[in-house]
């Protein structure tokens, strides 16, 4: 088998993981090293389905003793096997890495012979990278279930990320489809990283994923995990993937296409989790577990919660700022600080190329409201956010369902 | 008339010109490099003796702070037509409030600085990611980009931190100057300088190439196809020079 074949096999293994991001470690050049890593994280291309290539992603083997339901490396699925060997992966990390293609190495696997053994190979290919190729840019590995701490202690030493992926929210979830895998053999991996994180071990900490739609987990099930493994492991992301039926099984829903507008509105509420002060109980409730394909999350509280509205954007306080919608941090704080030396107007914040668009609906500016105020309604407002809605607009999220 | 005044060329001339301005009062109607200026109607040049530039740049620095430094700088990267005024008017303000300018964007040449800034810094960001380099013969990385603005020197300071051990060269094809890098220091050329340059690929490099533009398509989740997000965040005018993007529309 060639390298060229064998790279194919195993990036086309290794695309369902979300995770490409390359940010958080301020890993420096040393004398005879080759590369460093950039603090906010570069973008070296973006693939067609317009998701950024930062690393250079692929298995390590995508052969696997664990037949995981909804996974393509399954072991009972008749797929084409590789195996790359460690000099392999760092003769294309080097060989990317000088010609700018990437930004470094994201490496997973499947689990061969025991996860011990696995995790022994994949710390030996990224021990030879760092010390006989003298690679300084950026590493993410993924731990493996099951392999004993000595070994993720000695990989955390090495990278800049681990992640373990929790696919699936619930146990009963994890049970059904992924019955080799276990929730406690997760949440060790995170434990032992929060614990030893610092800045030689780990610097840019670690995240998980979880499929969304391959099983019955509500949104409310799916974020309260999310908030819970933020608070418990102090993770620096949660990524979300929108399940895409790769196996056939009676377990497994049949979709027609990969629930993205859904995935797309648990990203906008876990941003909404960690950088705009809102707890999961504010955006969902028992009654009300899902979220609302039409509206991203934040225009939909703002909607619920309208007799707090609108806001004189003069006196807001920050955290009441960031609840409006279209005004995230950044414009927040360009508000805070220019309005202490003058009443800020529609045109200083469009001067200050902070989107009115959705924003114009929930705020005064010194005392004006944009439009005639019969249009604070709650009806036409709600209208006119799904008109503008993005993602609904991408999608062609079928607007009658509203029309109706 | 208008008074244009002119400067040399280079950023500390730029500096130079400016604290000359402010120390003996002048009111310009325009500032321009002398190779980038046309002549119009009605124009009055003016060039300035100054007698000790250097006298002149360390006064002008020990008036800002890094945060303006740093903009100011950004600024004059920029293609902006009109970058000189703007960045000798928000001088002008800057001088009147200090550093809380920058929270006054009611003013135009403060708010003009912040974006044009903005735009310069997003501009080499993407770069730092999207050059390619070849390897060549003569055992050096080679690499072109075509940016709206002169980023060339941000993008060598950053490759100078990463690619240490190797030689490298990244040529701007619109302003064709080149960065030539020799393990040691970044020299900066201009076409005429350049006397030879043997840009002939190695005989892997077609091999490597291969394995990256494989790499590139198989990592797309065909289900999720989405075109349009692609191009916004990787505009087309940065494809001419990205391989992976050579035969694509």
């Amino acid at each position: 088998m060639t390298i060229r074949e064998k790279l194919i096999i195993l990036s086309d293994s290794a695309k369902y993981d979300a995770s490409c991001s390359s940010s958080g470690s301020n890993r420096k050049n040393s004398s005879n090293t080759t590369g460093n890593a950039a603090y906010c994280g570069i973008c070296h291309s973006f693939a067609s389905d317009g998701r950024c290539i930062s690393l250079l992603k692929i298995l390590m083997t995508n052969s696997c003793i664990f037949d995981c339901k909804y996974c393509i490396n399954r072991r009972s699925n008749q797929v084409k096997r590789a195996i790359f060997y460690p000099e392999e992966i760092c003769e294309i990390t080097m060989n990317f890495y000088k010609r700018n293609y990437i930004e470094g190495l994201f490496l997973s696997s499947g689990i061969v012979k025991s996860p011990d053994y696995t995790m022994e190979k994949m710390i030996e290919t990224i021990y030879l990278l760092r010390n006989k190729y003298h690679f300084n840019g950026y590493i993410h590995a993924k731990a493996i279930p099951g392999a004993s701490d000595i070994l993720l202690k000695k990989l955390g030493k090495l990278v800049d990320r681990i992640s373990a992926n929790i696919e699936l929210p619930t146990l009963n979830g994890l049970k059904l489809l992924a019955p080799n895998k276990e929730e406690n053999k997760i949440t060790n991996i995170m434990k032992t990283v929060k614990v030893n994180k610092s800045n030689t071990f780990t610097p840019a900490g670690q995240s998980t994923q979880m499929i969304i739609g391959a099983s019955q987990e509500t949104d409310l099930d799916i974020l309260g995990k999310s908030e819970s493994l933020y608070k418990n492991f102090s993770l620096k992301r949660v990524f979300y993937s929108a399940y895409i039926p790769v196996n056939k099984d009676k377990l497994l829903p049949s979709l027609k296409a990969p629930p993205l507008v859904r995935e797309n509105r648990l990203y906008q509420a876990d941003w909404l989790l960690r950088f705009y002060n809102y707890k999961v109980d504010n955006l969902l409730s028992i009654q009300n577990p899902n979220f609302n394909i039409l509206l991203d999350p934040k225009a939909d509280w703002a909607l619920r919660h309208l007799e707090e509205y609108p806001k004189e954007i003069n006196e807001a306080s920050y955290y009441e700022l960031l609840k409006v919608p279209g005004i995230g941090p950044e414009s927040a704080k360009k508000i805070i600080r220019n309005r202490k030396y003058y009443r800020l107007e529609f045109n200083d914040l469009k001067k200050m190329n902070i989107s009115v668009k959705r924003a114009k609906y929930f705020i005064l500016c010194n005392g004006k409201y944009f439009s005639d105020t019969n249009i604070f309604n709650r009806k036409i407002i709600e209208k006119n956010l799904i008109l503008e809605d993005k993602m609904v607009n991408d999608n062609h999220v079928q607007l009658s369902l509203f029309h109706e | 008339m208008n008074n244009v005044y002119l400067y040399e060329g280079g950023f500390f001339s730029f500096l130079s010109l400016l604290c000359e301005l402010i120390k003996t009062k002048k009111n310009p109607d325009d500032i321009k490099e002398i190779n980038c200026y046309q002549k119009r109607l009605f124009d009055q040049e003016i060039y300035l003796l100054i007698k000790n530039e250097r006298e002149n740049i360390e006064q002008i620095c020990k008036r800002l702070d890094r945060v303006s430094t740093y903009m100011i700088y950004n600024v004059f990267l920029s293609n902006h037509e009109e970058k000189e005024m703007i960045i000798y008017r928000f001088f002008l303000s800057y001088l009147k409030y200090g550093n809380k300018v920058f929270c006054m964007r009611r003013i135009d040449d403060v708010n003009n600085l912040i974006i044009l800034s903005k735009r310069v810094r997003r501009e080499a960001h993407k770069l730092k990611g999207f050059l390619r380099f070849q390897k060549m013969k003569n055992d050096f990385y080679y690499g072109e980009i075509s940016p709206d603005n002169n980023v060339i020197g941000i993008l060598a300071d950053h490759f100078k931190k990463r690619l240490a051990e190797d030689n490298w060269i990244i040529k701007d094809t619109v302003r064709e100057i080149y960065a030539i890098y020799d393990k040691k220091e970044v020299l900066y050329l201009t076409k005429e300088e350049v006397i030879s340059l043997n840009i002939e690929k190695t005989e892997e490099e077609k091999e490597i190439e291969d394995l990256w533009k494989s790499f590139h398509k198989t990592i797309a989740i065909s289900s999720r196809e989405n075109r349009r997000c692609q191009q916004n965040f990787m505009p087309k005018k940065y494809w001419k020079n990205m391989l992976e993007m050579e035969n694509e529309k």
